[in-house]
């Protein structure tokens, strides 16, 4: 036993060494490292990258032209108006500081919100408010084997007829049990809920919103075949996109408010990339970023065709190889090397 | 002939590089009382250690009814009282908590001769050993081997920190208790002028090797007119 | 024979335990109250919206108890043995030393383990008043890892109270602290759900740090 124990230690001391001492030189030798904003613009059609010079911001395209605030009118749009240089017309229709704000739109996603153990609990909004602002919500529902159960949180007591309802409406729809995905927004900060997108567990889409106190299903078969792997809920002003969604085979998708969902050519992997987009009247600027570098895809809104791409692979600087029990890819505490 | 109780062939130990000794032998056979005395530093709780399973020595080997010390069963365990240089024992429990805890142990116990022992303590039931007197520690150590029906007793400095009336004490239920019942003792002590009395045989180590090991009665004979501790002196040198 | 080893055990740990219990009682009573006051003036909805949009499980501040808990219960349990070498004694009695430090350590793995459930039931019978029981599982989830590092805690204490060596001792030590940084490396609700059986078996398998160290101590290493 004193042998095994002996071995035991080494093992154990050897271990901590490959964990703590990579990290303290990776942490002593690390240097700042950023990489520059970039936008698809609709005025050169092409991407640009903002950089710094003398105190002043500039875009640059791919040819190394140097522009100013005005490539990016629909960015900067408040600024540019404050300066009377917001232009009246852009890619051949006018534009007003109101329209462009209300179609402008942005969303993330962090692969340390999809790698974790989410509870299969989901708050209810109710997405017309009584008064001007979204309430808290009061109930929750409950994501079981055998379909979801309504709870009212004040007493924790389920919502029986409720419940039945729901569940027969989705059984109904074709919905079969239980949801594999499920996502929402529940939070108050927002004009308005769009519900929850979730999939059942043939992969099926469908869609479950509380307006006036009754829960309203919606199935969305153009999705069917699309094996859905993520789901994000937008909630837009403009109305213009229902959700974000992964495909199976790794594309990304859009599920437009009517229903129709349109699969565009940008490759996506939200387990293992950070996503940025940024959308405008004209363009949607995607961003998928990896420790080893960055691409960009501009699509076209409204129909999301692919009109650009741009890639950009970062220096490789030296990292002290060893253990590590976390990741900057997800929330769990795993050993790997 | 009569049985060994202990026997160690060609013991050898070293701490590092100071040598403690090498190629000591000597046997204590059933029913004597065997006094290892020496001088501080001169391994006699070195020798109790390896004999009790607790020091691995560097060469040699030591047998105790005929098992090697290095592997004594439980059931051989049960056959030795040990008693710890400087009484140590469980000191946060009270007298009658530790004769129920020993008991469980030993189903020769013998709960007369433990507090019969501890009548002449004058302690409170309920008081910790911990927080009695050197004296009175040395009483419960005495009555727990006593109690325990030992066949062989093995004491590491017994008389640490006593002074002469529970020295005296000791010795006297010691030789009564062994002699009574043909007990094997095997004792350390480098105070020497209690064991005159106590011990049958002596053995007398000096820095490396054993000087004498020989009946006490037939050592003192042939030092007419010196006492056990004059001889000692004599043998291992007055510093 | 057992009953006597674990007799001793008790008497040398009832006052530590009666402690401990009283400190769990009491974190206990204060983290439910510090709840339903929240509930009383914010309602339950509160909690349930915590609990899923934010990484907490709302039981925070017993998190380092467990692992204090096994320190101490170590402490209590193995100083008293090696002070004056009384090991030795423990050792010399008629049972098999392999049995008798496995009891020890039962007897320690098995009170901690009685304060954890104790505590697990406790937490997921009031919480269940007032949240769906897989909110209570994702709660009790989490608190697992921190049971097993009161575990760990006490194993690698006990190894490091027998140790005889003090440069063994400090490497022990040392690397019992590196180990507990990996109990809670994360705060986020079952960040160690798939690792936990693994780390389960390590804490386990660390058992056997007392028993070799039982064997240096015997050998009279130094």
């Amino acid at each position: 036993m004193k042998r095994i124990s002996a071995i035991f230690i080494t093992l154990t001391a050897a271990a901590v060494v490959l964990t703590v001492g990579p990290k303290l030189y990776n942490l002593i030798s690390a240097k700042p490292e950023s990489t520059p904003f970039t936008l698809y613009s609709c005025v050169i059609h092409d991407f640009t990258a903002l950089y710094q010079e003398d105190h002043d911001y500039k875009f640059m395209d791919r040819c190394g032209n140097v522009y100013g605030d005005e490539v990016q009118p629909l960015f900067y749009a408040s600024i540019l108006a404050s300066r009377g240089m917001l232009p009246d017309s852009l890619e051949g229709r006018k534009v007003s500081l109101e329209e462009i704000e209300r179609n402008n739109l942005f969303i993330t996603m962090d692969p340390r919100d999809v790698n974790k153990v989410i509870p299969p609990v989901y708050l209810l909004m109710e997405s017309i408010p009584e008064r001007l602002e979204l309430q808290d919500p009061e109930e929750a529902f409950v994501s079981r084997k055998d379909g979801l159960y309504i709870y009212n949180m004040g007493d924790n007591t389920l919502q029986e007829e409720k419940t039945e309802r729901l569940n027969a409406d989705l059984r109904a729809l074709g919905f079969t049990f239980p949801a594999r995905c499920i996502e929402g927004n529940p939070t108050d900060r927002k004009d308005h809920d769009e519900g929850y997108l979730l999939t059942d567990s043939e992969d099926k889409l469908f869609r479950i919103k509380q307006t006036g106190g009754v829960i309203r299903a919606d199935y969305y078969p153009q999705a069917d075949s699309l094996h859905l792997k993520n789901l994000k809920i937008t909630e837009f002003e403009n109305h213009a996109t229902l959700g974000f969604l992964v495909t199976g085979d790794g594309h990304l998708a859009i599920l437009k408010e009517n229903g129709d969902v349109t699969v565009t050519d940008v490759p996506m992997c939200p387990e293992k990339e950070s996503i940025l987009i940024i959308g405008d009247m004209f363009y949607y600027t995607v961003e998928t970023s990896t420790p080893e570098g960055e691409n960009y895809f501009a699509l076209k809104t409204g129909t999301f065709e692919l009109v650009d791409t741009l890639s950009r692979t970062y220096e490789k600087s030296f990292s002290m190889p060893g253990i590590s029990f976390t990741s900057p890819l997800h929330s769990y505490v795993k050993p790997h090397f | 002939m009569q049985d060994s109780v202990i026997c160690c062939e060609h013991l050898t130990h070293y701490y590092g590089k100071r040598r403690i000794y090498e190629d000591l032998n000597f046997t204590v056979d059933k029913g004597r009382i065997v006094g290892l005395l020496g001088k501080n530093g001169t391994g006699k709780t070195t020798t109790i250690n390896i004999l009790m399973g607790y020091l691995k020595p560097r060469g040699g080997s030591c047998r105790i009814f005929g098992e090697d010390v290095q592997h004594i069963t439980p059931e051989t365990r049960r056959r030795i009282a040990l008693l710890l240089e400087g009484h140590v024992q469980y000191s946060y429990m009270t007298i009658s908590q530790i004769e129920k805890f020993y008991s469980s142990f030993y189903p020769k116990w013998d709960r007369d001769a433990y507090y019969s022992l501890m009548e002449k303590l004058k302690v409170a039931p309920g008081q910790k050993i911990s927080r009695m007197s050197n004296g009175q520690r040395s009483q419960v150590a005495l009555g727990l081997i006593l109690a325990q029906n030992a066949d062989l007793l093995v004491l590491d400095d017994f008389s640490l920190g006593l002074d002469p009336g529970y020295r005296r004490l000791f010795c006297e239920y010691l030789r009564d208790y062994a002699r009574d019942r043909g007990k094997t003792v095997f004792l350390t002590s480098h105070i020497i002028q209690d064991l005159e009395k106590l011990v049958d045989e002596v053995i007398i180590m000096d820095y490396g090797s054993i000087l004498v090991q020989e009946e006490t009665a037939s050592l003192m004979g042939r030092y007419p007119g010196m006492t056990l501790e004059d001889i000692f002196i004599e043998l291992t040198g007055k510093y | 024979m057992f009953k006597a080893i674990i007799y001793k055990e008790w008497l040398k740990t009832r006052w530590l335990i009666a402690g401990i219990a009283a400190v769990g009682a009491g974190m206990l009573f204060y983290s439910f109250l510090n709840l339903a006051k929240v509930v009383e003036f914010r309602g339950a909805e509160i909690l349930w919206s915590t609990l899923i949009a934010k990484d907490t499980v709302l039981l925070e501040l017993f998190r380092y108890v467990p692992a204090a808990a096994g320190v101490l219960l170590a402490l209590a349990q193995f100083l008293p043995e090696v002070q004056m070498k009384r090991l030795k004694l423990t050792l010399h009695l008629p049972v098999k030393e392999s049995v008798m430090t496995g009891c020890i350590t039962c007897y320690g793995l098995v009170v901690l383990t009685a304060f954890c459930a104790i505590h697990a039931l406790v937490c997921a019978v009031l919480l269940g008043r007032w949240i769906p029981a897989e909110l209570v599982s994702r709660i009790t989830s989490t608190m697992l890892v921190w049971y097993l590092a009161g575990w760990a805690a006490y194993l690698w204490t006990c190894a490091i109270c027998i140790e005889p060596t003090w440069r063994l001792r400090i490497v022990l030590a040392a690397l019992l602290a590196a180990l507990m940084g990996l109990f809670f490396l994360s705060p986020v609700p079952e960040a160690y759900n798939g690792f936990l059986p693994w780390l389960a078996l390590y804490t386990l398998a660390s058992a056997m740090l007392i028993f070799g160290g039982i064997e240096r101590f015997k050998e009279g290493v130094q």
